[in-house]
């Protein structure tokens, strides 16, 4: 009868509740962040000090529609980050704890570029959408990258007051990074001059601004064929802007490289990163995309 | 005697308890809420609004009022937009800090997370006979007006524990679907997409329904910054911020900021300047049931004398007759107390019960 | 028990009402009709001898006890202990039964004596005036003899030495009053008490042993002094 109650008492002691939301590591904050360059500057800022949160998503997270269970995942979080300038449409419908959200881009908003209304259009598998009203890859201008990055240095201070300093120094090492990123696009810029670009997708508005780009943009994707609309879009936009090379989003596929050829514009990639996995290092990628910008003279 | 004697006491007593009781549960919600930030106006009908969720006509605050508080740094802002009811119960729109702030907790189901879904009160759940995934429709606001705004079927994600406060009658929602009540946004849902100018296409709507597949076709007309809050609550950090945020308004000729706590005492001085005068009420009240009781004895000590004569007689001393009616007269107190006790203690439970439903 | 008034004087109301009886004898046991016009002090006497009130001056023994020259408490315990009342108008409690209302001396006093148990002495005396099957009934069912048997009843109950009774057959109709005075006097013999009795019915006086009459003590017009 004894080594029952005793063997009960051990199985009441081991039960413990469902739980239906993910834990922080034993005394980590969790941070939450809505796209991938953000989950970058956290990484860099906080590294081991926090616990990240960046949901597995499929294509833009821009776009993404996550479910109550999802935005739960993000309602439990010590810190939500926000990019801001309406990137992350799903924000606008879902409840989210204004004490605990930082928008990343607040200190630029007056900034924001303003996208007339356009055509709705669909990312491959994704949901039909369109980039009508704010544009949203403010990250592009590494000068606003640093912005946004100074907004999560602060968020991040305020959770880990006791971290202050090692937050600082990575801080500033992100910094350098960005400046000098900045500082390099700014010489590319300054070679491509008033060179012509293409865009394929409407996503490269503030790096055409920070840098003084000549980039106008259609609406095509690297792994769709447009239509004949959509090229005889491109015809018609090269009448009066006769760019000779496109910036992709990702490496198009070949047949669209063959027709563009055909028509004498070669393809670079310029990837705005704002997915990623644990393997990307968005610095890489952008240090890469500064490279993509570089090659272009000699592509003319 | 008994009724009367307990009358007499009941009412000073339930009258005092009362007062405290309110004063007690009113004071206790203000301390809970330090600033309260809306159009100028009422000063006690921003503060009820703000407290009690009663209904306010006196114009609106920017919901970019709340954002600029919350960038200046200076505490805790939550907004508040309650101008419609559900079942007859308050529709809070507010965010997520709200439930935080007033430290309420799920008994049953999750918290909002999508447009469309709400958080029921205690109370409202009950009397409404809802639970976690069930549906609920807000009351429209004019029955005639056919062709204005729909009424929105919300979805109950949660109810929340009971905590004997306004809170209980509540039906939470994100701010942003009280804006969709409100109807300064909308979605594009499939009998809008499919409607034809043909009368005999056209379809019988009843309500506005937000859908996992209609949820992302949901915006808002015009800048948000602009949509209107009814209220906003602010938990400044300290002396300094609560300082901070009355001199924001001290010159601003459309919004005021209030310290409920404030407001509510200089409430209550009315209240208990109204509770004296009922005082000297009730002294009165109570001398006249004083002299009628000295009557009803005096008639009855003669009514009863040749009873009272007989025991004497019989052999009882007059000290044992008056004991024995003293004794009577203090069993009359005695009960008629205990009645009124009781009676005082379930008025001012009532009252507290009362004071939850001046929510609305 | 025996009854001697020496030089009795009472008087109240300013002198509206006086009392004197000279000297007055009565023997124990004896069966006495105090008789005379209403206001003539027969009522005052019975008062007098049971001690609620005290005279002015004179004695009044009863028994061998000068009940006026007792304390309040004094003439208390002699009236609970030795006399037993039975008043015209019954004087019973109505919202308690005949039980109650018969054991409503020993409710009031502790110090009465008890012989055998109560129940069984209120058995025996209710038994005894036909009244055995009526002790759980209230007394506002009972018939005004019944009533008044009641009432009897309690005044016996202690066994006092004298009894005394105020008209106890005035408000009964004559069927129940001859009834009652038989059952009085009997009960009277039984108990061995003294019974003096205030009437106005002259037709019952040939039962007493002797007749009191009242006329000659009561001085109507005395002076206020």
């Amino acid at each position: 009868m004894k080594h029952f109650i005793f063997l009960l008492f051990i199985v009441l002691l081991s039960c413990k509740p469902a739980v239906t939301e993910p834990t922080p590591q034993a005394g980590k904050p969790r941070v939450a962040v809505v796209n991938y360059p953000l989950a970058f500057f956290v990484e860099r800022i906080g590294g081991d000090l926090v616990e990240m949160h960046f949901p597995d998503i499929e294509g833009d997270p821009a776009f993404w529609k996550p479910t109550a269970a999802e935005v739960r995942g993000f309602q439990s979080a010590d810190l939500i980050l926000l990019n801001g300038a309406s990137y992350a449409k799903w924000t606008a419908w879902a409840s989210l704890p204004d004490s605990r959200t930082v928008n990343t881009s607040a200190a630029f908003r007056d900034a924001f570029i303003t996208v007339n209304a356009d055509a709705a259009h669909q990312h491959g598998k994704g949901s039909e959408h369109s980039h009508a009203g704010t544009a949203f890859t403010t990250w592009l201008d590494f000068k606003q990258a640093q912005h946004q990055a100074a907004a999560v240095h602060r968020a991040l201070a305020s959770l880990l007051p006791a971290h202050a300093e090692t937050l600082a120094n990575n801080f500033a090492a992100l910094q350098r990074d960005l400046a000098s990123l900045d500082a390099d696009l700014r010489g590319i810029a300054a070679d491509l001059g008033e060179i012509p670009l293409l865009g394929s997708h409407p996503v490269y508005q503030y790096v055409a601004r920070g840098y003084g780009l000549n980039i106008r943009s259609v609406h095509w994707e690297p792994d769709a064929m447009p239509d004949a609309a959509g090229w005889a879009e491109l015809a018609a936009l090269r009448k009066t802007h006769p760019a000779k090379v496109m910036l992709w989003e990702a490496e198009p596929n070949k047949a669209i490289v063959a027709k563009l050829k055909a028509r004498g514009i070669r393809g670079v990639v310029f990837t705005p990163c704002a997915n990623g996995t644990a393997s990307t290092d968005w610095l890489v990628m952008m240090r890469e995309n500064a490279a993509a910008l570089r090659a272009v003279p000699g592509l003319e | 005697m008994i009724a009367g004697v307990g009358l007499s006491l009941y009412l000073p007593l339930a009258a005092h308890w009362a007062a405290d009781a309110f004063d007690e549960a009113l004071g206790a919600r203000a301390a809970t809420t330090p600033m309260i930030v809306g159009a100028r106006g009422s000063r006690f009908d921003l503060v009820l609004h703000g407290l009690y969720f009663r209904a306010r006509s006196e114009g609106t605050v920017a919901y970019g009022e709340s954002t600029a508080l919350r960038e200046a740094g200076h505490g805790r802002v939550i907004p508040l937009h309650v101008q419609f009811t559900a079942g007859g119960q308050p529709v809070v729109g507010t965010s997520l800090d709200y439930f935080d702030f007033r430290k309420l907790q799920l008994a049953r189901g999750e918290s909002m997370a999508l447009l469309g879904d709400c958080v029921l009160g205690a109370n409202a759940a009950q009397q409404l006979k809802l639970g976690p995934n069930d549906k609920l429709k807000t009351d429209r606001k004019n029955l005639f007006d056919l062709a204005g705004d729909y009424p929105l079927q919300l979805n109950v994600s949660g109810v929340l524990a009971a905590t004997g406060t306004a809170d209980d009658e509540g039906v939470f929602v994100d701010v942003k679907t009280a804006w969709i009540i409100a109807g300064h946004g909308h979605g594009h849902n499939e009998q809008e997409s499919n409607a034809t100018n043909a009368p005999s296409a056209k379809l019988v709507k009843t309500h506005l329904e937000i859908t996992p597949e209609n949820m992302d076709t949901f915006h808002f007309h015009g800048d948000t910054t602009a949509l209107p809050l009814t209220a906003i609550l602010v938990e400044p950090m300290g002396a300094k911020e609560t300082a901070m945020v009355m001199g924001r308004y001290q010159n601003n000729g459309t919004l005021q900021a209030l310290k409920p706590p404030v407001v509510v005492d200089e409430m209550m001085g009315m209240v208990m300047r109204v509770r004296q005068f009922l005082d000297a009420n009730y002294a009165l009240v109570a001398s006249t049931m004083g002299l009628l009781l000295a009557l009803i004895v005096a008639l009855s000590r003669r009514l009863r004398a040749q009873e009272m004569e007989t025991l004497f007689l019989l052999g009882c001393s007059r000290g044992t007759q008056f004991a024995l009616q003293a004794a009577e007269l203090l069993m009359i107190f005695t009960t008629a107390g205990i009645l009124a006790l009781v009676a005082a203690w379930a008025t001012v439970g009532w009252a507290r019960d009362y004071l939850s439903t001046l929510a609305g | 028990m025996r009854i001697a008034i020496d030089h009795l004087e009472f008087e109240y109301g300013l002198g509206r009402f006086r009392l004197e009886i000279p000297d007055l004898q009565i023997e124990g046991g004896a069966r006495v009709a105090f008789v005379g016009p209403s206001g003539s002090g027969k009522t005052t006497l019975l008062r007098l001898l049971a001690g609620i009130v005290t005279p002015q001056s004179g004695t009044v023994t009863v028994g061998e006890v000068p009940v006026n020259e007792l304390t309040d408490a004094g003439r208390r315990a002699f009236r609970i202990r030795h006399i037993g009342f039975v008043f015209q108008d019954f004087r019973l409690v109505e919202h308690l039964d005949v039980r109650e209302n018969i054991l409503l001396p020993y409710r009031l006093n502790e110090a009465l004596p008890v012989y055998d148990s109560i129940e069984s002495q209120v058995k025996q005396q209710a038994a005894r005036l036909d009244l055995a099957d009526k002790l759980d009934s209230p007394v506002d069912e009972l018939s005004q003899g019944e009533q008044q048997r009641v009432a009897i009843c309690r005044a016996l109950l202690p066994r006092p030495e004298l009894l005394l009774a105020d008209e106890p057959t005035g408000n009964l109709d004559p069927k129940n009053k001859t009834r009652i005075l038989d059952q009085l006097f009997q009960q009277a013999e039984s108990a061995e008490a003294t019974l003096v009795m205030v009437t106005h019915d002259h037709a019952l006086l040939d039962r007493f042993d002797r007749v009191i009459d009242f006329t000659k003590f009561h001085k109507p017009e005395a002076t206020h002094q």
